[in-house]
């Protein structure tokens, strides 16, 4: 089934770090709901910031009604904002913990092959061939390269794992290969 | 690889919901419940310190004014902060209902992309062979984690995420009891049965 390693046009070779989960995770959140949660947030501090400095052109009542919009929407920006900041602190956690109970998994090097029609995951425990029409996303996460494949499988790894060829030409080969398009995620 | 046990499987929805089953958190000790609900002490500490900062920049309204808006403030932040909690926990730890478990199963066969596949595993001495359309995998049996057996299904865990699925009914050679008795050799692990959901 497999074929020499030295055959791979790319070759990537890498463990799985604390590091690179807490990248996907942010990667994850920016895509999925927390950012969303972010715009709403963002839109509750507008709304706060205008009343509040609306209100001085304005005396009596609407001066009043002004201040108490304002400053509740402020508190909901506050507590949203430190909601997702504690959310994050406990995910961190969470990834910590994760990557502690699986540390032996996490630790064994994995060798990714690709080669002009097919790709290999070489593991300790695992070897799999794979045809490039699975993947089914690829994600540019500001350094990190993750696809998904059939069958909800996530594989990833940073542009500095490339141990033959470079990660640039990889993206590019990834994309004609699997005809799917790279999607750049930033992540501070 | 010589072929001990063969067995010939369908992607399908109750593949998902049964991976789903055994997928999540172990049933083991409550989770003792707090006193503030849905809300920790560091959110008290917050809701207490937003009630003062109001009423600091209330300065020029009236004493019983200030403090009925304080109130209304802090009230407010509790509030906001147990919503959000509540919507962090349920992502956190989704339900375990039958319902809530078919939902899943039918989102992650959407996302798999692998409806009506079929799927053939070949369990040898050392490892098992895993082949779908355009993927082949093997895996030896010193990288198994844990097995689980449901109603229907062994599902054989690679790691927390990565499970594999044999359908008891796809069995191609032996027994279910002869099959179960080899996985718990080859893997040095006991198989554990889970409960049904109520």
């Amino acid at each position: 089934m497999e074929l020499a390693r030295e055959d791979a046009l790319f070759m990537v070779r890498c463990r799985v770090t604390e590091e690179k989960l807490l990248r996907l995770e942010r990667g994850t959140r920016v895509l999925g709901f927390q950012n969303g949660a972010k715009k709403v947030l963002s839109i509750f501090g507008v709304i706060a910031l205008i009343c509040l400095v609306v209100k001085g052109l304005f005396e009596g009542m609407v001066a009043l009604i002004l201040s108490a919009i304002g400053g509740a929407m402020l508190l909901i920006f506050v507590a949203g904002t430190y909601a997702i900041a504690k959310g994050w602190a406990g995910t961190k956690r969470d990834i910590k913990k994760k990557y502690n109970e699986n540390k032996a998994e996490y630790q064994r090097e994995k060798e990714f092959h690709f080669f002009e029609d097919h790709y290999e995951v070489v593991g300790e425990f695992e070897h799999s061939r794979l045809e490039y029409n699975n993947i089914g996303r690829m994600l540019d996460m500001s350094g990190m390269i993750v696809f998904l494949e059939k069958g909800d499988v996530v594989r990833f790894f940073m542009k500095d794992d490339v141990k033959k060829g470079n990660a640039t030409e990889l993206a590019g080969f990834l994309e004609r290969m699997s005809e799917t398009k790279m999607e750049y995620v930033s992540v501070k | 690889m010589e072929k001990k046990f063969s067995v010939s499987m369908t992607y399908n929805e109750n593949v998902f919901y049964h991976r789903a089953l055994v997928s999540g958190p172990d049933h083991g000790k409550p989770t003792k419940k707090s006193m503030l609900g849905d809300l920790d002490f560091s959110d008290i500490l917050m809701s207490i310190l937003a009630f003062g900062l109001y009423f600091l920049a209330t300065g020029g309204v009236d004493l019983p004014n200030r403090i009925f808006q304080s109130v209304i403030a802090w009230i407010l932040f509790l509030t906001v902060m147990r919503s959000l909690n509540r919507m962090r926990k349920s992502s956190k730890e989704p339900s375990r209902s039958e319902s809530a478990l078919k939902r899943v199963a039918k989102s992650d066969l959407g996302a798999s992309g692998q409806d009506g596949e079929t799927c053939i595993i070949s369990f040898g001495e050392d490892g098992f062979l895993v082949e779908s359309p355009g993927i082949v995998s093997e895996y030896k049996y010193a990288g198994v984690t844990r097995i689980k057996e449901t109603e229907e299904f062994f599902m054989i865990f690679k790691s927390r995420l990565t499970i594999i699925p044999v359908e008891k009914s796809g069995l191609e050679d032996g027994n279910v009891d002869e099959f179960r008795e080899y996985l718990e050799e080859v893997c040095g692990l006991a198989v554990e049965k889970t409960a049904a959901v109520a």
